[in-house]
């Protein structure tokens, strides 16, 4: 065991030029271990029944001594570590990490990226005020587009045909068993990572001269740095603006005979619920979203056809432009849905899968300039042979 | 093994009927009201409503069925197969929740507007616009000397 955390932490080799903001997955790291702590201690004050949960946690939170800390701690933690998620995951989406053999540490880690999804998904149902019960009926509407199980899988969900008393105490249950499952994964990526090594990620074109460096004290200095950065904007979200986060709407009791006006999830799911909410059609918007975190995970798969060093400007070119549409199409979820906002949210769509499945066309474009020149040839040699 | 995952399925409900007593619902108005979990909506309507309902035509229906439980599946989206019975024709009742998405949708002068994704349905519950696929279903309901029992 010792020897484990020897060979894998201290004796553990990185690459020398590691720049802070690469350190986002420490930021990570610590972020889910509070988010598991802070948890614990909402759970243990917590009643799953539609009845009773939004007052407990109103009733914990004003009348126990420090009650709305680990609240507040649990729902402003989720948003920072999903800011934190996002940091990473472009971070080795730019810096193409996962090349050069590294897909299992993708696949993993990707799979845990959407399990923290459903798993925030879950929670963000429990407080059962009006923003969170809606949130949860339209999300659990778009089960039912399955084919064959949809029905079955809504019913499992919701434990029967609407949301209802059986469905949060489901949803509860949900929401405390993924968080270990994704330990559990990420624990594996980190083990992935250690075997398979990090990719030496440098700013200029052509690849340097690798020097690696043992892990203390280059990396574990940039990791306390980003580690106490995040708990410094925790805590100052947590004391000073609370409610930096929270819905206003969701502070009235759940009302299943009245729907508010404005149901949206946080802003975390934002992208993918524009996805959702751009199409007539729920399957279509379903498979969208479906689509685009099969083609996530695919990634490395995806992009082989690219040479590393050729094309690296193009390719982070293409990421930015990627990642632009995503926040538009974040951004455009906040708003009401007009034919203005359809047809933008269209657009970004459309853009997104342009220049995230270019190079699938590589091999194409290919043939078929090969077949334009071959038709042009053949021309000029008719054209010359009659003349 | 199977008790255990037949557990997972949902727990049997009886279902109830629900008597609502129609004298208190005003002509023009809409009475929300929830029967086993879902919620319900029971109209009113107006003569000038009725009459603006039966004057639009049968092509310009998005969906042509009229979703209504005590009829047959293949009765056509006309105004009176959608009404509670033929002499009850100002009475609707249907389920409160868009079939788009499950929102209830908001009570308009010429019918509702969901205010998730923006469906609008007429003054008979029939989609006119917007992203729902179908009419808003009307439950088994039968009236009996004001006595409205409605049994989904």
């Amino acid at each position: 065991m010792l020897q484990n955390i020897r060979t894998g932490f201290v004796k553990f080799k990185v690459p020398k030029l590691t720049h802070t903001a690469q350190c986002a997955s420490a930021a990570l790291m610590l972020g889910l271990c509070l988010q598991i702590l802070s948890g614990i201690s909402v759970a243990v004050n917590y009643e799953p029944s539609a009845t009773l949960a939004f007052h407990c946690l109103n009733r914990t939170a004003r009348l126990h001594k420090f009650g709305w800390l680990p609240r507040v701690c649990h729902h402003i933690g989720a948003s920072l570590t999903f800011g934190a998620m996002y940091a990473h995951l472009f971070k080795n989406v730019y810096c193409r990490s996962y090349s050069f053999g590294r897909e299992s540490t993708w696949i993993v880690g990707t799979l845990s990226f959407v399990l923290i999804m459903i798993t925030g998904f879950f929670g963000s149902v429990l407080p059962w005020g009006q923003i969170s019960y809606w949130a949860g009926v339209v999300a659990s509407n778009f089960v039912e587009v399955v084919p064959c199980i949809g029905k079955y899988l809504k019913t499992i969900l919701l434990g029967g045909s609407n949301v209802s008393d059986a469905t949060i105490k489901r949803f509860f249950v949900f929401h405390c068993i993924l968080p270990f499952v994704v330990m559990a994964l990420i624990a594996l990526h980190i083990r992935l990572v250690h075997t398979k090594g990090q990719l030496y990620y440098s700013k200029c074109k052509l690849p340097v001269k690798r020097v690696y460096v043992s892990i203390h004290p280059t990396y574990t200095i940039k990791t306390a740095r980003v580690c106490l950065l995040y708990l410094l904007i925790l805590f100052s979200l947590c004391t000073l603006a609370p409610e930096a986060f929270s819905n206003k709407t969701n502070y009235y009791p759940a009302n299943y005979l009245a729907t508010p006006s404005n149901v949206k999830p946080e802003w975390y799911f934002m992208p993918f619920f524009a996805m959702l909410k751009t199409f007539d059609s729920k399957s279509m918007g379903v498979l969208c979203v479906l689509s685009s975190f099969i083609l996530l995970m695919t990634l490395p798969f995806v992009y082989k056809s690219i040479p590393f060093w050729q094309s690296v400007e193009t390719y982070r070119t293409s990421v930015s432009i990627v990642s632009l549409c995503l926040t538009c199409l974040a951004l455009l979820g906040e708003l009401n849905r007009t034919n203005w906002t359809v047809l933008a949210s269209k657009v970004c769509i459309c853009s997104y899968w342009a220049f995230s499945l270019w190079p699938l066309s590589i091999p194409f474009l290919k043939t078929i300039g090969n077949l334009l020149l071959e038709l042009i040839n053949m021309i000029v040699n008719n054209v010359n042979k009659t003349l | 093994m199977y008790p255990l995952i037949s557990r997972l399925f949902s727990s049997k409900t009886t279902f109830s009927k629900l008597t609502i007593d129609v004298r208190k619902i005003n002509p023009g108005k809409v009475l929300i009201t929830n029967c086993n979990g879902l919620p319900i909506f029971v109209r009113n309507r107006t003569y000038n409503q009725i009459k603006t309902a039966r004057t639009v035509k049968f092509v310009s229906f998005k969906d042509k069925l009229a979703r209504n439980d005590n009829l047959s599946s293949e009765a056509l989206a006309f105004d009176i197969n959608r009404c509670v019975d033929r002499s009850n024709q100002n009475w609707l009742v249907v389920m409160a929740s868009c079939p788009h998405l499950g929102c209830v949708p908001e009570v308009t002068d010429v019918g509702w507007l969901c205010s998730c994704h923006g469906s609008k349905f007429d003054v008979s519950g029939r989609i006119i616009d917007g992203p729902s696929p179908s009419n808003m279903r009307v439950p088994k309901c039968s009236m009996k000397t004001y006595q409205l029992v409605i049994e989904p």
